[in-house]
């Protein structure tokens, strides 16, 4: 037996990360690039340099005396710790466990002495991954005379070892190259570059490297030949989302989640779409489990802001159910404020979901194309050299009618979407042009077609469209940081003979100054113009609503905030912020001022292995948040151009408050747990459909009762939208999270909470409130690049109205059991995902209004290709 | 072995590679530029592809069955069609532990199944031969009915919910879950290192809770007003699917 191969990787998120952590919301300009260079890759400008441990001494493993005999290679690879003194701290088992060679392992890299890696020159902790590999012993070779040392090594065989799937060089691997019996060894270099002197004949050459599946092949080598070749490794698993996380994640926000790669893209029951993956989170009901509407913290659907890159979506998700509007490959990471959002944030009193898009690296290039059950889409990625840019274009169309088309041939759908995106210049001097937009149809039989048609004619009953250009320009000045912007839009519903359409102009000015270590600033100033018109058929179909959208034309909304982010010592953070909002349309003109605070203090530290020692990650937190919020009132679920509704029905008002822990665990575990009071003082256009008195037929609709049954009560279902109400709500909520980016991942999220409203003098539960929610989202990387992952939900049942009043008891509670399995073949130059994914995989019931169940299974099979 | 290598690896960028093919030059000539680097060549197998697949990991099949679903003690009968779907790990050269999931389209003929059949079971397998597999499986199996999928002669009351004892009259539609068992017999063919293909025979049976809801509301709780019944049923069906390791 003998050892014959030591490598060592280093996985590494270099510090930049720390800024981008705690960035302004405008992660768009700041958010890390998701196609980092390739290590030869010129470094960008501005950054610091990161430079690798480097070991001291030897890192030999020596075989184990115990080990059985070794007839196939063994390749163990453990993740180690490098501290700041060079010193390894930590060493964990990345591969199963194969005693007794994992344990010589361990008690080596125990050992193991390190020049510390550095950033900008100061030294810095970082995991690396470190493999070795004990391959089998040569077979003896023939007898030989004695001072014979073997055939003349005439020939020379040299080549170049890339990465399948990804054309990367593969760094760090043993050559084995055996001639009639003789074994000769090499390593290849940094760039997968080797050379090694052999006799001619006929060879067989063995390649292991850390992380890659053994190679073979064979090749005749002719007397003073020199033979080049290069050869394509495997990968033993590829992982998009493969970045460990080694610095600090500095905490600037009290009540925020972040969810970045796997957790946005692989959850199950969402298709991969990061934007449905808030319904996970705590605090978060749902209207109907199938409807992505959030009831965030007991708020109405329209409380809560969908925006991308801070621009306002009007329509986030394509026929209201579907998938969302923008490729996922766009999203970076979603930021979701389930309250206690900070001064940038205007015009919502509930949660706010952000998508923070990425910048594309300069040198990036994709090609990206996926194909499922309900759509086709493609995304495309190239460097604009003329313009020092990067181009990327994303569009996708959807065809759930032809599934449609199975059941019924009264009805399709059909939606489409695009994205085009400019990135130029750098992160702190750039710009960025980004349009995006979309289209959804509904057809239904044309009034005029024969009711008797075997196939009647289809017509366009339900379109929403939606357009937006952003322009953004990023400057710094020093520690002044500045982003100018303008945004132009089109938005358009047209149902039922109701046509909506607006345009709109959003300008924006931004600035961050860094005062000193222990300030920064934050100000900026938007407006919103917006034209509405609508058809002459509007106000004539709509009936009762009609009396409200006629009077919606022209807006104007005009804010601007400030704010500080103050640490006066490294236990405290103390983030003061103020905005003001003015609006105006020509019902009536309105202004607030919204002061919101959040404060963080450390009460201490817990020395944990895999978190930086007397940092934010390893600090136990306090943290609370107060603040005033308003909103101008919005239709019950946004629509294209239906949003913002007449300003005489006033503002609505919210104040937010709340106080939690946060405390980091093993493992890169932490558990949150956050106390939340909302009182709402006006709440206006609730989304509020039960009955107010009992009935006793069951309502297949999320339509009062009394609408259904035939009475006319449009008019007083409409009275209910715009009569100011009071509401409040409170609970508490649980997060148990691994933050890991590699390994498992996921979170066990709990939420017991009530939200209610006050009817008649007594605070009755709200139509939508939801007393206890529970989530557990876990995703498994397995070898031969499978993933795996299960999310489990339930929800209480809403409330109902019987004979001793209005919502006085409850609904069945519902269970929601979903799968998602994801594998990644890899080919000469590109990659190819498949996955399922299945929605309520045993259709578990869920009522949906009293006496109303519904049972349903949604399971997606698709494919993607990346190149 | 002396050296230690380090290197950074980033997320994935794909790269230019030339494709000319293996280029030869004598030994001690001038250096050689990377454009004379030979054709990539990918690995020979490093096993045989029937090795490979009784090795231990993860395992994920889609197919199609087809067969009957044959009510007793007078449930409605039916046929069924419609895709499966196993995922789980080979545990070892002899066992397999996986889950599967079936939902599967019910029609018979006058008054019999009419809508959706499905089940989820847990399935200890053990390889009888390399091809040949025999699973047993426990799990819940239930059935979604339409809305008048069969004339209701079953007792009905609008004011109290109740229980009926017996499968026969079945109620109108059923939309329900209970529990099931089987027993799978497969044979499979290896079509390269990530794929094969197998015909399965499916023995099952299932115990259903069949809810019809009346449509109306216990007005002081509203809690829907509803019959329940017990279905039993036994199943044969044939598949026919693709697995990937």
């Amino acid at each position: 037996m003998a050892v014959k191969r030591l490598a060592l990787v280093a996985l590494v998120w270099l510090a930049p990360a720390l800024a981008y952590a705690q960035a302004p919301p405008d992660a768009g300009v700041d958010a890390p690039p998701p196609d980092a260079p390739p290590p030869d890759a010129p470094p960008p400008q501005a950054q610091p340099q990161f430079e690798p441990p480097h070991a001291i001494g030897s890192t030999d493993v020596a075989a184990p005396a115990n080990a059985p005999a070794i007839t196939a290679p063994v390749v163990v690879t453990v993740k180690l710790r490098v501290g700041k003194d060079g010193n390894v701290s930590k060493v964990d088992l990345v591969t199963p466990p194969q005693p007794p060679f994992d344990d010589a392992v361990i008690a080596a890299a125990q050992q193991f002495k390190f020049q510390p890696g550095t950033y900008g020159g100061n030294p810095v902790a970082v995991e690396i991954t470190f493999t070795h590999t004990f391959v089998p012993p040569p077979p003896p070779p023939p007898p030989t005379p004695p001072g014979e040392t073997g055939p003349a090594k005439t020939s020379v065989l040299r080549g170049r070892l890339i990465e399948l799937g990804t054309r990367l060089p593969v760094a760090s691997a043993t050559v084995n190259v055996e001639i009639d019996g003789r074994r000769y060894t090499t390593d290849a270099d940094q760039k997968g570059h080797f050379r090694i002197e052999v006799p001619a004949g006929h060879a067989k050459i063995t390649i292991y490297a850390p992380s890659h599946n053994p190679f073979l092949q064979e090749e005749n080598i002719a007397p003073k030949q020199e033979l080049a070749v290069a050869y394509l490794i495997e990968r033993d698993r590829y992982d998009p989302y493969e970045i460990v996380v080694v610095g600090e994640q500095r905490r600037e926000e009290v009540s925020r989640i972040t969810l970045k790669g796997p957790e946005i893209q692989q959850v199950p029951g969402t298709f991969g779409d990061p934007f449905r993956v808030i319904q996970a989170l705590p605090g978060v009901a749902s209207v109907v489990s199938l409807l992505p509407f959030p009831v965030v913290r007991g708020s109405s659907p329209s409380s809560t802001g969908f925006e991308i890159d801070e621009i306002r979506v009007p329509l986030l998700f394509h026929l209201l159910a579907g998938p969302s509007v923008i490729h996922p490959e766009f999203i970076d990471e979603i930021q979701f404020y389930p309250g206690g959002a900070p001064a940038p944030y205007g015009g919502y009193t509930g949660g706010i979901v952000d998508g923070v898009t990425a910048r594309a690296a300069p040198d990036a290039h994709l090609i990206d194309v996926d194909l499922n059950l309900l759509q086709v889409g493609g995304l495309v990625r190239e460097p604009v050299p003329d313009l020092d840019a990067t181009a990327t274009v994303a569009a996708r169309y959807g065809f759930p009618g032809i599934l449609l088309s199975l059941a019924t041939n009264q009805a399709s759908l059909a939606y489409w979407d695009y994205q085009f995106r400019l990135d130029g210049g750098t992160k702190t001097n750039g710009w960025t042009l980004f349009m995006f937009g979309a289209r959804d149809e509904l057809d239904l039989v044309s009034a005029t077609a024969d009711p008797n048609a075997a196939n009647p004619p289809l017509s366009p009953a339900l379109e929403l469209e939606f357009h937006r250009l952003d322009l953004r320009y990023h400057r710094t000045f020093g520690e002044l940081e500045t982003t100018a912007r303008v945004t132009g839009g089109f938005d358009k519903t047209f149902s039922m003979g109701t046509d909506f359409w607006v345009w709109s102009l959003d300008p924006s000015l931004r600035a961050r100054y860094k005062a000193s270590k222990q300030v920064d600033m934050q100000a900026g100033i938007d407006g919103d113009f917006r034209d509405l018109r609508q058809s002459g058929a509007a106000n004539s179909a709509a009936g009762g609503l009609s009396a409200i959208t006629s009077q919606l034309s022209t807006s104007e909304w005009g804010s601007m905030f400030a704010e500080a982010l103050w640490r006066p010592t490294s236990d405290w953070l103390i983030r003061p912020g103020i905005r003001g909002d003015v609006y105006h349309d020509h019902t009536a003109s309105k202004a607030d001022v919204d002061p919101r605070l959040t404060v963080r203090y450390k009460l201490g530290h817990r020395d944990l292995p895999e978190v930086p020692p007397d940092s934010d990650d390893s600090a136990v937190w306090l943290k609370g948040s107060a603040g005033i919020y308003h909103q101008p009132p919005r239709f019950v679920v946004p629509l294209p151009g239906l949003d913002q509704m007449p300003l005489k029905y006033g503002l609505l008002e919210a104040y937010q408050t709340s106080l939690g822990t946060e405390v980091p665990l093993e493992h890169r575990f932490e558990l949150s747990t956050e106390a939340f009071f909302n009182y709402m003082d006006p709440t206006i256009f609730d989304l509020s459909t039960n009955a107010l008195t009992e009935g006793t037929a069951a309502n297949n609709t999320l339509l009062p009762t009394s609408i259904v049954t035939g009475m006319d009560m449009g008019q007083q279902y409409i009275d209910r939208l715009t009569t100011p109400q009071t509401g409040r709500a409170y609970g508490l909520e649980v997060l148990l999270r691994r933050r890991a980016k590699s390994g498992i991942f996921g979170w066990i999220s709990y939420t017991l909470s009530r939200s209610e409203r006050l009817n008649n003098g007594v605070w009755v539960p709200y139509d939508y409130d939801r007393t206890q929610l529970f989530s557990m989202v876990a995703g498994l990387p397995l070898r031969r690049n499978w993933d795996v992952g299960v999310r489990v939900q339930y929800q209480s049942g809403l409330p109902a109205t019987t004979t001793a009043g209005y919502n006085t008891a409850r609904e069945d509670g519902f269970w929601q059991f979903d799968v998602r399995v994801d594998k990644r073949a890899v080919w000469k130059k590109w990659l190819l995902d498949f996955y399922v994914d299945i929605t309520n995989v045993a259709l578990l019931p869920e009522e949906v209004t009293p006496g109303n169940t519904i049972r349903y299974v949604l399971p997606t099979v698709g494919l993607r290709g990346r190149f | 072995m002396k050296r230690l290598a380090l290197a950074v690896l980033l997320a994935a960028a794909p790269a230019h590679a030339d494709e000319a093919g293996n280029v030869t030059k004598p030994s001690g000539s001038s250096v050689i530029t990377e454009d004379e680097e030979g054709t990539p060549k990918l690995s020979l197998p490093t096993e045989s592809d029937r090795v490979a697949w009784t090795k231990s990991g993860f395992r994920l099949g889609l197919g199609l069955d087809y067969g009957r679903f044959d009510g007793l003690r007078g449930a409605p009968s039916g046929r069924l069609l419609g895709p499966f779907l196993h995922a789980g790990l080979r545990l070892d050269h002899d066992w397999s532990l996986l889950a599967s999931f079936a939902y599967e389209s019910a029609s018979g003929a006058n008054g019999g199944l009419s809508g959706l059949r499905f089940s989820g079971t847990i399935d200890p397998t053990w390889q009888v031969t390399r091809a040949l597999s025999l699973a047993f499986g426990f799990g819940f199996g239930g059935i979604v009915e339409g809305k008048g999928a069969r004339t209701d002669n079953a007792p009905m009351n609008n004011d109290v919910s109740i229980t009926i004892p017996s499968a026969n009259p079945p109620v109108g539609s059923c939309s329900g879950v209970g529990a099931t068992g089987l027993v799978r017999a497969a044979y499979s063919w290896v079509l390269g290192p990530r794929t094969s293909t197998d015909v399965e025979v499916e023995v099952l049976g299932q115990y259903t809770s069949c809810i019809d809801k009346t449509g109306f509301l216990e007005p002081d709780s509203a809690q829907p007003i509803q019959r329940t019944q017990y279905w039993p049923h036994v199943g044969f069906t044939v598949g026919w699917g693709f697995m990937w390791r």
